[in-house]
């Protein structure tokens, strides 16, 4: 019981002092008038700009102070396989999450391939070290409940950074709550007052997942001209990837996004909605039947 | 945490195409070898290089030969393109693919014998989308290339890693500095040319 008052006492602070910053935190419209402004605005969905810029300041201190040199030690400490190993535990542990999402999603298969998994990784993977599954072709895949709702229909709604948690949104950061409740190690915790098993559990991922990062984000902050808008932007297409399962997001979605946004020079309506316009056929390639239409 | 597996393993590409579905097509494999001989060029010439000024140098090269650096600049920017007058367009196009250079150059640096196979080759009208997957990379990431083929001619026009899009990222990021710059261009310009002389 301390625990959860502890809790609730640390996320009234902290909700405190989030509303704070909110009645501060709040980005301008731009002017109305200004099409290309107005699009990014929108665009971005972040209205909260200013305090989740603030928390992304926060948690990159964080980071340099305590994650980063941590997982630099913990790079040097462990050869490969032992973090493998690490690793391995960590994801067998996320099983029964991954298998209710994988059902919520109607995903039979992948349902399949993740109760295969974890039965097959408890018990010749040694309690999980060795992802003795994928010999035979199961292959991991992660899956959570802001997936889910996505699946569901849910639109992911703005934008935000949180504290310690990173980039996220409203759905997201929902769905890793019915995340926490479906666990069963979150249980396991509370009946049987081991929730440090849960904080551990919280600690050592981010330390892992950090330690197989630490390159990838140097390079990537030190090409950044804006690092916050870079990874609000990667967030997002990895959410929309993770969603589609990684398969091929039909060439439509990626096409309204990339072309029909910019219109050719000197055309108000975009190229395609032209009837003939064939400065427009490098950037809408048009099947031939609607070819043999325009001309 | 996102960026699990990105732009690093973008530029960790590698010699020819090695994997191409023989039952392909022949333009389909022509695609599938244009890549190979992208990667293949990069790693001959970028693993020899020692600085990551010699490595940006010897990319520019290449990116100005297989991508089309005019229209993935111009994607990049979006509706800001049309806000620019033809001085800053030009100038654009030539430190975004400045730019381009050095951040992707410096990560041939990391290169350790990776290699890209072709998983199958989609056409639809004049853009290809070349499927590939990094092998000898942790967890052997996707990365999908965008092949415009008109006129013959075969340009990238994006790449995406596990689905992280190099121009749609660039984009967005692009659009942020310069609405909180007052929406000048030219302040992009300015903030990337520094970025280039600081790699």
């Amino acid at each position: 019981m301390f625990n959860v008052m502890n809790f609730t006492k640390k996320t009234l602070a902290v909700t405190s002092v989030a509303l704070g910053l909110l009645a501060a935190g709040c980005a301008t419209a731009p002017d109305p008038s200004d099409e290309a402004a107005v699009q990014a605005f929108n665009e971005a969905n972040d209205p909260l700009e200013p305090m989740n810029r603030y928390f992304f300041e926060v948690n990159h201190g964080l980071d340099e102070l305590l994650v980063k040199p941590f997982a630099g030690y913990y790079n040097i400490a462990l050869p490969a396989p032992a973090k493998d190993g690490i690793r391995n535990f960590l994801r067998n542990l996320h099983a029964p999450v991954i298998l209710a999402n994988d059902l919520f999603q109607g995903e039979g298969g992948r349902a399949g391939t993740t109760a295969a998994r974890f039965a097959i990784n408890t018990t010749l993977g040694v309690g999980g070290i060795l992802d003795a599954a994928s010999w035979f072709g199961l292959n991991y895949h992660d899956e959570d409940f802001g997936q889910t709702l996505a699946v569901w229909g849910s639109g992911e709604g703005i934008y935000l950074h949180l504290p310690l948690m990173g980039p996220s949104n409203p759905r997201d950061a929902g769905g890793k709550l019915v995340d926490y409740v479906l666990d069963p190690l979150t249980w396991v915790g509370y009946v049987y007052n081991v929730s440090w098993i849960n904080t551990t559990r919280f600690m050592v991922e981010g330390i892992d997942t950090r330690a197989r990062n630490l390159e990838t984000i140097a390079e990537l902050q030190k090409g950044s001209v804006d690092f916050y808008a870079t990874i609000r932007s990667l967030y997002r297409q990895h959410r929309n990837d993770a969603i589609a399962n990684g398969e091929d997001p039909e060439a439509a979605l990626s096409k309204l996004t990339n072309d029909e946004m910019i219109p050719e020079d000197g055309a108000e309506l975009p190229a395609v909605f032209l009837p003939v316009a064939p400065s427009a056929q490098t950037q809408q390639p048009a099947s031939d039947d609607q070819l043999s239409e325009a001309y | 945490m996102l960026t699990r597996r990105t732009f690093v393993t973008a530029a960790a590409i590698a010699p020819a195409g090695s994997a191409i579905n023989p039952v392909a097509r022949a333009d389909q494999a022509s695609q599938g070898a244009f890549i190979g001989s992208l990667s293949q060029q990069a790693i001959t010439e970028l693993t020899s290089a020692t600085t990551d000024k010699e490595r940006a140098a010897k990319l520019l090269p290449i990116l100005q030969k297989y991508f089309d650096m005019p229209k993935l600049a111009k994607h990049t920017l979006g509706l800001y393109w049309k806000r620019a007058t033809p001085e800053e367009q030009t100038a654009y196009v030539a430190v975004f693919t400045e730019y381009m250079s050095a951040v992707y150059g410096k990560r041939f640096a990391e290169y350790s014998g990776q290699s890209l196979a072709v998983q199958k080759v989609r056409e639809t009208g004049e853009t290809s989308t070349v499927f590939t997957i990094v092998k000898g990379a942790q967890g052997e990431p996707r990365v999908d290339w965008d092949v415009n083929t008109a006129g013959g001619n075969n340009t990238i026009t994006d790449v995406r890693v596990e689905g992280l899009s190099l121009a749609e990222t660039h984009r967005q990021e692009f659009a942020s500095v310069i609405s909180s710059n007052g929406g000048k261009v030219q302040a992009l310009i300015d903030i990337l040319k520094k970025k280039v002389a600081s790699i």
